[in-house]
């Protein structure tokens, strides 16, 4: 798990100031015993006094540790205990028949396991219900308790103030979609877009280049409702950018999607790019492009591509898109290639209809090395009988 | 004889200051790794489980279990992999020449057919003699000769066809989402070679269909110490070590891999005794030689169920086994320790393994022996021994409690109050008695490797399977 650098400069400084004082306690009693003779009797002290001082601290620490779990632990009795009583109350009100009062009391007297059940009524119901909730949240003090709490240092309360804010439709302040923490950024991009603001999914699509794989996960998957808004408006001009993380980033939308969205000039859009961009297109290229033809002829081209590497994953390409009029070049991959390109253009055979298989069975008993053929034929057909 | 007890006083001196000077690192490495599992623990939690197991941007995983003379546990354990939540992974068993009936079992309980399957990589292995497939290919069964562990996780690469691979032990439960936690620094930062989770004991815990339903102390003593001894090397060490970019061992049990740099750095090395340490060592060598940005990394939220040895006799075999792995693995890569050209590595990861968890032994021991002769001859006083002992159990004691307590403080797994309370009192009991035999059998290990003893292809410990694991 990744550490922001202001956690490191806190992690760094607490040590430094562990060791100090540390060091600080080896030579006060180093000092105070330095007058004995024999050797042992001179270093004895001196390391048994270093190691009683922590230890009594860790001791203290270890009697806070029990304390502090006991009283969690019936705590987590007493919210078992009152949770369904939570439940019921929260749900009566929510359908407009229950007492609002007791509600109240059990949201202040009982606030964890309170805003625990909340938070799953909120992101469970929609409809009446919701809107119910949304005011109740109002009511109840809770989102002004989520406002404040997304200035926790605790980043698992964070999320939740973030989302559940999101939830209820509040306003999620845009400057959090700059925060240095990656996840911050995260979390707040998802709240703005459950908010129901307007330009959220354009604020969201701009940020997508700049975050890790995980972040963009998060991101296509929070994006997806507003999935033909995205390509209608921004996807176009993300994958023709300059800049190559803008084109990998609006490609992995397509693909996380797995959505047929036309293009205008996709293949266009790609080929003739950076071979790394290329080999990202091709999943989606059935996908984004508007013609089969469009499509093929990028398939065609990285079929034939000098570099091996490259061979694998198009036949893959070739075959999900059943381009029965690369059988040639997979023939050729198959015979030629090393092990994974070759067993690559084997698959991609094997899905190209009794043409392609007729190709396999023959290489089986023709070729200098029929066990890639073999594989395939004999998966294919498990696969289809399984 | 008065230069002979010089002579001693120094070596006492020596001793002294070693042992205080080792528990003092281990008291700042486990400072750090509490500090940096604070600051990680607001933040493990962060993803939810839906997006990524939905997604199809995540990369592909080949779980690799290599399996020797199984029967036990093998069908349990390979369901519980197949059952993992990840939205592509396939499992690869290995059995590698097992003279039981674990071949027949996976077999009959997966519905197996014999397959043409082939090798896409070429890691130098043993003999394949056939490959089984389970009808969706999720499943992959290969059977070889016998050839040792690495053999048999190389055999495994071969056959992966994902970008990533996972090494576990086949006599070890994965928890459900362990993958989705594992790759998470896959994710993060794409110069992630190498990740590592947690190794917890199951003793002691409820085992039901494959999974670990409740969390508890292990009921003996032996095997509570043994849990001590996890959290202390897991949470203390290992954090700080994944910190500083400087972490040697990513556990054999369960660990994630770049199948590309495994495949340089020609896979696992056969014969070793810990091929799990060498790997990791080896990955560290080739990314500094050629000075490359990478990472290798500890997560300690993907947690990996083990059994650990509940007698004295197989705990002393397997302590002499990773003794022995360890001190061959310096010896191999001799040329990193202290070598500026292998930076933290080199300069601190490589000289703490091997002062501190290699030769530590040897030392104390050395320490028991003077201190014990010294009494006795006369030269050391009563007091003087006293107060060395004393100081050494403190410390020990000290970060013993520290291990358990950062357990507590942040991945928090043992629900029970009583729970905690029996290992804090195990921390304080293993200071008299367990950790000098451990020390002793450490020496030993040290002693086989001097005297070039054969070694055990399979350095395997009996277990009882995992259910009825219950407290």
């Amino acid at each position: 798990m990744k550490i922001s650098e202001s956690s490191r400069i806190r992690v760094w400084a607490s040590i430094t100031l562990m060791v100090a004082l540390y060091a600080g306690g080896v030579y006060w009693v180093y000092r105070e015993s330095s007058g004995a003779s024999e050797s042992i009797a001179h270093l004895v002290p001196l390391a048994t006094g270093l190691a009683v001082v922590p230890l009594v601290l860790v001791m203290i620490l270890a009697i806070f540790s029990m304390l502090a779990k006991s009283i969690r632990y019936v705590a987590r009795l007493r919210a078992a205990g009152i949770s369904p009583e939570i439940r019921n109350t929260l749900a009566s009100v929510s359908v407009g028949d229950g007492d609002r009062e007791r509600l109240r009391w059990l949201s202040q007297h009982h606030r964890r396991p309170f805003e625990i059940i909340f938070t799953e009524f909120l992101s469970s119901f929609g409809g009446q219900i919701n809107s119910e909730l949304r005011i109740l949240a109002v009511e109840l003090g809770l989102a002004e308790r989520w406002r404040h709490a997304i200035r926790s240092r605790n980043f698992l309360v964070q999320k939740t103030a973030l989302a559940n804010l999101g939830r209820i439709g509040h306003a999620i302040d845009p400057r959090l979609l700059r925060h240095p923490v990656e996840q911050t950024r995260i979390e707040a991009a998802c709240a703005l877009l459950a908010s129901g603001s307007t330009d959220a999914p354009a604020q969201v699509f701009k940020m997508l280049p700049d975050q890790s794989l995980l972040g963009r996960i998060r991101l296509a998957d929070s994006l997806r409702p507003f999935a033909p808004e995205i390509c209608e408006r921004y996807l176009a001009e993300g994958i023709g950018s300059t800049d190559a993380r803008s084109v990998k980033a609006s490609l992995e939308l397509l693909r996380a999607w797995e959505r047929w969205i036309p293009i205008a000039s996709f293949s266009r859009l790609v080929a003739g790019r950076d071979i790394e961009l290329r080999l990202a297109a091709l999943p989606v290229l059935r996908y984004g492009s508007q013609t089969e033809q469009e499509a093929a002829q990028e398939v065609f081209d990285l079929l034939q591509f000098p570099d091996e590497q490259v061979h694998a994953p198009a036949a893959k390409a070739a075959a999900d898109m059943g381009i029965s009029e690369s059988i040639p070049l997979l023939v050729k991959q198959l015979r030629g290639d090393g092990p994974v390109s070759a067993l690559a253009a084997a698959r991609a055979l094997a899905e190209m209809g009794s043409e392609g298989r007729d190709l396999l069975e023959n290489e089986i008993y023709s070729s200098a090395r029929p066990q890639y053929a073999l594989q395939a034929l004999e998966q294919s057909l498990v696969a289809e009988r399984g | 004889m008065t230069a002979f007890y010089h002579v001693i006083n120094i070596i006492l001196d020596v001793i002294i200051v070693y042992a205080f000077a080792s528990n003092f690192n281990y008291f700042v490495l486990m400072s750090l790794g509490f500090f940096v599992l604070r600051a990680q623990r607001s933040t493990e939690g962060s993803v939810e489980r839906d997006p990524l197991f939905k997604s199809k941007l995540m990369p592909a995983i080949s779980i690799i279990a290599p399996a020797h003379n199984e029967e036990l546990s093998i069908v349990q354990s390979t369901r519980s992999m197949l059952q993992l939540e990840y939205p592509e992974h396939e499992v690869i068993i290995v059995n590698d020449g097992s003279t039981d009936r674990t071949l027949q079992l996976l077999i009959e309980q997966f519905h197996l057919y014999k397959s043409s399957r082939q090798p896409l990589h070429n890691l130098v292995t043993g003999p394949v003699k056939a490959a089984y497939e389970s009808q969706n290919l999720k499943l992959l069964v290969i059977d070889k000769e016998g050839g040792g562990k690495s053999d048999s996780l190389n055999a495994g690469i071969n056959y992966a066809s994902t970008p990533l691979v996972a090494p576990v032990d086949s006599d070890s439960l994965l928890e459900s989402n362990s993958l989705l936690l594992v790759v998470r620094p896959f994710l993060e930062d794409e110069s992630t070679i190498a990740v590592g989770g947690i190794i917890r004991v199951v003793n002691g815990c409820k085992v039901e269909d494959g999974a670990v339903t409740k969390v508890g102390a292990p009921p003996s003593m032996l095997t509570k110490f043994q849990v001590v001894e996890y959290l202390r090397a897991f949470l203390g060490g290992r954090v700080a070590l994944s910190y500083m970019n400087s972490l040697l061992l990513i556990s054999g049990a369960f660990g994630l891999f770049r199948r590309d740099k495994v495949i340089e750095a020609a896979g696992f090395q056969v014969g070793s005794l810990a091929e799990d340490l060498e790997l990791v060592i080896r990955l560290h060598r080739i990314s500094r030689e050629n000075k490359r940005d990478y990472k290798i990394v500890f997560v300690p939220t993907p947690v990996c169920w083990t059994e650990v040895p509940d007698s004295l006799k197989n705990l002393r075999i397997q302590r002499i086994r990773w003794q022995r792995g360890g001190l061959e693995s310096m010896w191999k890569h001799r040329g990193m320790l202290l070598n500026p050209k292998f930076g933290v590595v080199g300069c601190f990861g490589m000289p703490y393994l091997l002062l501190l968890e290699i030769l530590g032994p040897c030392i104390e021991v050395t320490g028991y022996v003077i201190t014990i002769a010294g009494l006795l001859i006369g030269f050391i006083s009563f007091t003087s021994a006293l107060l060395f002992f004393i100081g050494s159990v403190l410390f020990g004691t000290m970060i013993s409690i520290s291990a358990v307590l950062l357990e507590e403080f942040t991945t928090r797994r043992y629900a029970h109050p009583l729970d905690l309370a029996s290992l804090i009192g195990a921390a304080f009991v293993e200071n008299f008695g367990y950790r000098q035999i451990n020390a002793l059998w450490r020496f030993q290990g040290i002693f086989e490797v001097v005297r070039a003893k054969k070694k055990r292809v399979w350095g395997k410990m009996p277990r009882k399977g995992f259910e009825p694991q219950t407290t």
